[in-house]
């Protein structure tokens, strides 16, 4: 290419002729290296449910950012928490920030569900993904943990009866349930030690799994897609599959995330989070979140122990599932075995938390 | 060592300091909390229940017995709104001796009613809302733009058309070799 014009003036080099947003991205990206997150993935992973994954991530970007606002304003302290949520409530960004907070939560809660109903049908746990299963299951444990403590922040009436749920499964475990046994640090109210979880250590401990989460993804490549042929190795995309660089993959979830915030935005308006009456002890008159109505069915039927007994068996199902589930096949049709099990688990929890909808608090404490 | 030396021992009881059930403002608060959250006749009932069981409590701390009667003439007259107000300053001696709240005590001091879910939107509220609506519409917008090109079936032919080709050329490189 010639660098001269015909008029003996020296023409634009290629590095003079870019635009300057174009020489910042190179400057930045020199630096970052940013543009080695464009490596190839398999088409198929930019399909909606193949984002769900990322989904999850979006709604934990916004519960985190709506949570600092929150921060500033709630009190963790018995006299003052429902009274500060009540301030926060009654002011329109207040309620905005902390409606976003609480549909976020929800949208955390089913995408992450979601997402694993998704890896489970297209058998993504399968070897050499099952280290990355388990991560995944210690995130929907942290996560379940959040949604309680969370609930106990806003420190009415629901929050204290699931608070003395809490700490009566905590006297069950014995000595195991020793954090949440009120005398572990009898001279500070339990509100802001479940605080210190809440906005703290769970989070932080999401965080670290999601960053060895998305390692193992990098390290084991996207899962192949069960009703597409297989390549040369069975647990990977054939070499055949068109690709897309994994910044296309973000250039689709970054869309679904302005839907999201959009979406969580209209719910935060027209349907402000609750907060009740503040609490009073030795009753129980409310239901707890819709995520824990079906081991709740467990305790009406059977005491409070079931609670217990119920999270126990429907997490160690799931991280043994890999182990136990030996079958290579990935697609949903060829493994009679694992679909039945999990369609009638699947219906025994979808059964459950329907029968506490409808049946009216009662006493267990 | 610490950790799996409380782990292993377990924890020993503790006094609940106030702030426990059977103390007979817990129960007048309990009236209150059924008055709240339960508006009709079966949250006055439970009330009532309450309010009996705290004037028959042994420990009637800082619990003006005398307003408690009054309150409880009052739920018996369908008056809760009196009966509401009759509770609540009938536990204000009780409430004031209180202190910080620790371990799993509640720290309340006044029975509210559940905050009102939204009235009329305002101003702000219906900015806040277009524009949610807007970035709902682009994000909608925009994640359909960016699907991917192809689905299954087409993706299914590209990999089997790829094989195909990719085994035809395997194929005449074997042949060329020979």
């Amino acid at each position: 290419m010639s660098t001269e014009l015909a008029n003996g003036k020296p023409a634009s080099t290629p590095e003079e002729t870019r635009s300057w947003s174009r020489k910042a991205w190179d400057v930045i990206d020199e630096r970052m290296g940013i543009s080695a997150l464009a490596y190839p993935v398999p088409e198929h992973a930019n399909r909606i449910a193949w984002t769900l994954g990322g989904i999850t991530v979006l709604s934990f970007v916004l519960l985190i950012g709506s949570g600092i606002i929150l921060t500033q304003f709630y009190a963790p302290r018995p006299a003052l928490a429902n009274l500060s949520v009540r301030a926060i409530e009654a002011n329109d960004w207040g309620r905005l920030f902390r409606g976003v907070h609480f549909w976020a939560s929800q949208a955390m809660y089913v995408a992450t569900v979601l997402h694993l109903v998704r890896v489970f049908l297209t058998g993504s746990y399968k070897r050499p993904r099952e280290g990355n299963w388990l991560v995944g299951v210690a995130m929907f444990g942290l996560l379940t943990f959040a949604v309680f403590t969370g609930t106990v922040l806003k420190w009415d009436q629901e929050a204290y009866e699931a608070l003395g749920h809490n700490l009566e499964l905590g006297k069950l475990l014995g000595g195991v349930g020793f954090w949440f046994s009120p005398g572990f640090s009898s001279g500070v109210s339990i509100l802001l030690r479940l605080y210190g979880a809440h906005v703290v250590i769970i989070p932080g401990m999401i965080l670290v799994l999601v960053f060895l989460h998305f390692l193992l993804v990098k390290r084991h490549h996207m899962s192949p897609h069960p009703a597409l042929p297989v390549g040369a190795s069975p647990d990977q995309a054939p070499d055949s599959e068109p690709t897309q660089p994994f910044t296309r993959h973000i250039r689709r979830l970054v869309a679904f995330g302005v839907a999201l915030s959009g979406l969580l935005g209209i719910l935060a308006i027209l349907l402000p989070a609750p907060i009740g009456s503040p609490p009073v002890a030795g009753i129980e008159i409310t239901l707890p979140p819709w995520m824990f109505w079906w081991p709740f069915t467990l305790e009406n039927w059977f005491g409070l122990a079931a609670i217990v007994w119920g999270e126990v068996v429907f997490f160690l199902l799931l991280a043994i599932l890999p182990f136990v589930d030996r079958n290579p096949n990935r697609l949903w049709r060829r493994r009679p075995v694992a679909m039945t099990i999990a369609a009638v688990l699947a219906l025994a929890l979808i059964v459950l938390t329907i029968l506490m909808a409808v049946t009216p608090a009662q006493t267990h404490l | 060592m610490a950790l799996l030396g409380v782990i292993a021992v377990g924890q020993p009881a503790q006094a609940d300091g106030g702030q426990s059930a059977d103390e007979g403002y817990v129960m007048v608060q309990q009236a209150l909390s059924f008055l709240v959250n339960e508006p009709g006749e079966d949250g006055t009932a439970e009330a009532l229940m309450r309010v009996d069981n705290a004037l028959a409590a042994e420990d009637q701390d800082g619990v003006d017995v005398s307003m408690v009667n009054e309150a409880r003439d009052a739920l018996v007259a369908g008056d809760t709104v009196a009966a509401r107000t009759l509770l609540q300053d009938s536990i204000t001696e009780a409430i004031n001796e209180l202190s910080p709240a620790v371990g799993e005590q509640t720290g309340t001091t006044i029975v509210l009613a559940p905050f009102p879910s939204r009235g009329p939107l305002s101003l702000v509220e219906w900015m806040l809302l277009a524009l949610s609506a807007i970035a709902l519409a682009i994000g909608i917008a925009l994640s359909v733009r960016f699907r991917p090109g192809e689905s299954l079936k087409e993706l299914r032919r590209d990999i089997s058309d790829a094989a195909g080709e990719n085994s035809k050329r395997s194929e005449a490189t074997v042949a060329g070799e020979k």
